[in-house]
């Protein structure tokens, strides 16, 4: 009897489950992230949005591979996570870009490390930063960008070596208001036509909302999942705005505010 | 069982251990743990330090017992032992000492006032510093050291000591005040210079006060210095001191004379330094800033 | 009041501007008068006055010797001085000696700077070993190294060794304690993307640590120039058959005074051309490693 392919199922490609931290140090010990479970489907774009302290940033590293977990599991494609992988990408806050290195060879880093056939990898490299507008700084040093373009180029490293999950460390946090405006549509827009699972770990509100299919509000410390919620814009039509679009939808402002409502940060202790 | 990458990563983040099964109050006992892992570190490393200490001594014994190095050459930690106590009995150990501490003192305290001096002049006027610049850098490229014996002929055994410790003193410390001075926040300057003030305030009110991290700092520099220029001087001219029981001990192959004196430097060395730093902690605390006047 | 500031010669910082704000005549003067007045004179004007306070001195010198205001024997005078040199420079050992100091100098800094550099580096592979060496470094670099200087002749006899070894000494220990502060200085951020691509610790050393010290130890070559020169000249002094520091303790001794200077002079422009071609490399190399 024929099967019909579909019923091999895929496994979600992030598993996070029942997962706590407790983080050491001489004078006390702390309890980051307390009972956490979530699952994000491939393809999904997931932000998760929580006040400073409350863990976001260490989830990351835990499906990250950098750091295991006190208890519970985390699975990436159905495989327990031991070690970090080069099929997770991981984009920081800064752009980490190494200052000795031209554009080019910062891009190339992690193929250099990871001992890809290095004529494929420049390709691909060079086919990137062009695609990101770099392409006249392929031989300059970081020093001579501005934090804007330095970001892109940290994007294209980390996407040079194809990884299947994305893990954005609130990327855009050191840049000024709007050239995030304008790269958070760019990569929007990259990891969408790419069709990359993206964990966004962000304290931007609106820059979740309007770029995840769904938002995750975490309490503060010890971090807990507090809501998940779609974002959706129905109103705007049948396919998904761009963020810059979405801000301008009607459904922005009702999700802004639930989750506004849902953060304790104007709580005052 | 931590994978390299996980051990190297302990570098930069401590993480609890993997608890399976553990009970909900797991967290405490886990905690202890870590604490007690991180005690049984630090004593190790004090061991090894230790160690590392007894086993040079040890060897340092043995091997010119056993034939396998010249004691003429290094003399044994006995030996030293016994020089150390019978000169510190007889009092020929602490008057060597104080000779040597003296003529250190006085060389970076007349050193440091001198370069003060200075480079107060220099602040003052940059006229007069654009002039003497490249005199200065040249003055400053000479090895001082070089002078030793010319200060010896000229000022005799004993001042040429003095002279010498405080000549090194004086270049870095000139160099390293107007630096500090040049570096003291332009607005500070400006919000003085607003109230009226002369030049004389802007000096005593604003730029002295805010160089007070430099001046420590150049009293670190100075003090090591100092005793640097004693020690050599005293190779070439005295008949006191601990410069001059280097130079003796080794010309008559009393090695444990040589080491007695070496380890007294290190000692006097250290006690100056860590004296040094407990009047920076002080001084910096009660004037409340780090590095030139923020 | 403007035009009052404007008439003096030369160029007038900062008095303009403030006068333009400020609240009346009288109030201006006196802020006016009490501003330092920063007149640029032209870089002619300066290396005139320069030479001129240079050529003074030395006539003043000769003079002063001439008429024996001073002692010549003493303090010796310029014109024997030159004559000294030009003698040394032909006949005497003038070669031998710049060369014997200056190869312990270049040997001295390179084997320092290059060893305390591999050592303070190997401080980032294992916490431990790091902190269980660390109070040995201080310790040794608060010893007087110079202070060891008769120790080292004594083992390593009289010839070019001893004073490479003096210079080593000097060097080895500022280049370990500078590169160590290299190794803690790493950014942790790039130590993390590196371990988050799976790099292994031999990569991250190579590929992230080291050129993240070498800024550092750049910084500190003018530095271990002067000190390797001195470590020579000290070694020199202690005893050797060769060297321009031998030459002024051997003048000095035999009340040479001219020949004294001479060598002080010819060590004076050795140390200078070193200290520059140190500071022309520094440069170089800083524009390889931009940061």
């Amino acid at each position: 009897m024929a099967v019909p392919d579909q019923t091999i199922p895929t496994h979600p490609a992030v598993e996070i489950q029942g997962v706590t931290l407790n983080y050491f140090t001489p004078d006390r010990e702390t309890l980051a992230l307390a009972n956490v479970s979530l699952t994000v489907e491939q393809g999904e774009f997931v932000a998760i949005v929580g006040s400073s302290g409350c863990g976001k940033s260490t989830l990351l590293s835990l499906v990250s591979g950098l750091l295991p977990p006190s208890r519970g599991s985390i699975r990436i494609d159905g495989k327990e996570v031991a070690k970090p992988s080069p099929r997770v990408g991981y984009m920081f806050q800064k752009d980490t870009l190494l200052e000795w290195r031209t554009i080019i060879d910062n891009v190339l880093i992690g193929a250099e490390l990871l001992g890809i056939d290095k004529i494929v990898a420049r390709r691909r490299a060079e086919d990137l930063l062009v695609r990101y507008g770099l392409g006249d700084f392929l031989h300059s040093l970081p020093g001579q960008l501005s934090g804007g373009m330095r970001q892109r180029a940290a994007l294209a490293r980390t996407l040079c070596c194809e990884p299947d999950l994305l893990l954005l460390d609130e990327p855009f946090s050191a840049l000024d208001y709007q050239t995030r405006l304008a790269l958070s549509d760019e990569v929007a827009g990259i990891l969408s036509a790419e069709r990359k699972t993206v964990i966004l770990v962000t304290h931007d509100i609106g820059e979740a909302i309007s770029m995840a299919n769904r938002v995750i509000v975490m309490s503060r410390r010890p971090g807990r999942i507090k809501s998940e919620r779609k974002t959706d814009f129905p109103s705007f039509g049948p396919t998904r705005p761009t963020p810059f679009q979405a801000r301008k939808c009607s459904e922005f402002a009702n999700y802004f505010q639930t989750i506004w409502d849902e953060l304790d940060i104007h709580q005052i202790h | 069982m931590m994978t390299s990458t996980k051990a190297a990563l302990s570098h930069f983040v401590r993480f609890a251990p993997r608890s399976g099964s553990a009970p909900a109050s797991a967290p405490s006992a886990a905690y202890a743990a870590y604490l007690r892992s991180l005690k049984r570190r630090a004593l190790s490393i004090q061991l090894w330090q230790i160690g590392l200490v007894a086993a040079l001594l040890v060897v340092w014994e043995v091997a010119p017992r056993a034939g396998w190095i010249n004691p003429m050459l290094t003399s044994y930690p006995s030996a030293i032992a016994r020089t150390f106590t019978r000169m510190l009995q007889d009092g020929s150990l602490t008057t060597h000492t104080l000779v040597t501490l003296s003529e250190t003192v006085v060389g970076f305290v007349g050193g440091m006032l001198l370069g003060t001096f200075c480079a107060v002049v220099l602040w003052w006027s940059s006229y007069v510093y654009r002039v003497l610049d490249p005199f200065i850098v040249v003055l400053n490229a000479i090895p001082k050291i070089a002078l030793v014996p010319i200060f010896y002929i000229w000022l005799g055994d004993i001042a040429s000591i003095y002279a010498m410790a405080i000549a090194i003193s004086v270049f870095v410390t000139i160099l390293m005040l107007y630096t500090g001075f040049q570096a003291v926040d332009e607005d500070k300057i400006k919000l003085v210079r607003l109230f009226g003030a002369s030049r004389l305030k802007v000096l005593t009110k604003v730029v002295l006060p805010g160089s007070v991290p430099t001046m420590i700092a150049a009293l670190k520099v100075n003090v090591g210095l100092a005793l640097v220029g004693v020690v050599v001087g005293e190779f070439q001219a005295a008949k006191a001191g601990l410069g001059y029981l280097i130079t003796y001990g080794s010309q008559i192959f009393q090695m444990n004379l040589v080491m007695t004196a070496i380890v007294v430097l290190a000692v006097i060395s250290s006690l100056l330094f860590i004296g040094i730093q407990a009047l920076e902690s002080t001084v910096l605390r009660r004037h409340g800033g780090v590095g030139g006047g923020n | 009041m403007n035009a009052k500031a404007l008439g003096l010669p030369g160029r007038i910082l900062g008095v303009a501007r403030l006068s333009d704000g400020a609240k009346g005549a009288t109030t201006q003067r006196k802020i006016a008068r009490k501003l330092p007045v920063q007149k640029i004179w032209s870089t002619t004007a300066l290396v005139a006055l320069q030479l001129a306070v240079l050529v003074g001195f030395v006539v003043l010198w000769e003079v002063a010797a001439e008429f024996k205001i001073i002692d010549p024997f003493f303090w010796s005078q310029p014109s024997s001085i030159w004559s000294t040199l030009v003698i040394f420079l032909t006949q005497g050992d003038a070669f031998t000696d710049i060369a014997f100091t200056f190869r312990s100098t270049i040997f001295g800094f390179i084997i320092g700077t290059t060893g305390g550099a591999v050592l303070g580096m190997s401080f980032w592979w294992s916490r431990n070993y790091a902190q269980i060496v660390q109070p040995y470094i201080i310790c040794l670099e608060s010893i007087p190294k110079l202070a060891l200087a008769p120790l080292i002749v004594l083992v390593f006899g009289m010839g070019l060794s001893s004073k490479v070894a003096t210079a080593t000494a000097l060097t080895v220990v500022v280049s370990t304690l500078t590169a160590y502060a290299g190794v803690q200085a790493v950014d942790r951020d790039q130590e993390r993307l590196f371990y988050s691509l799976g790099a292994s610790r031999w990569q991250v050393f190579k590929k992230l640590v080291v050129p993240s010290c070498i800024p550092w130890i750049v910084s500190i070559l003018r530095v271990n120039i002067g000190l390797a020169l001195t470590g020579s000249i000290v070694g020199e002094f202690v005893s050797s058959q060769h060297g321009l520091g031998r030459t002024i303790l051997y003048a000095g001794s035999t009340y040479e005074i001219s020949l004294v200077w001479v060598a002080v002079l010819i060590l004076s422009a050795l140390s200078m051309v070193m200290y520059v071609t140190v500071a022309w490399l520094e440069k170089v190399l800083r524009k390889g490693v931009v940061h």
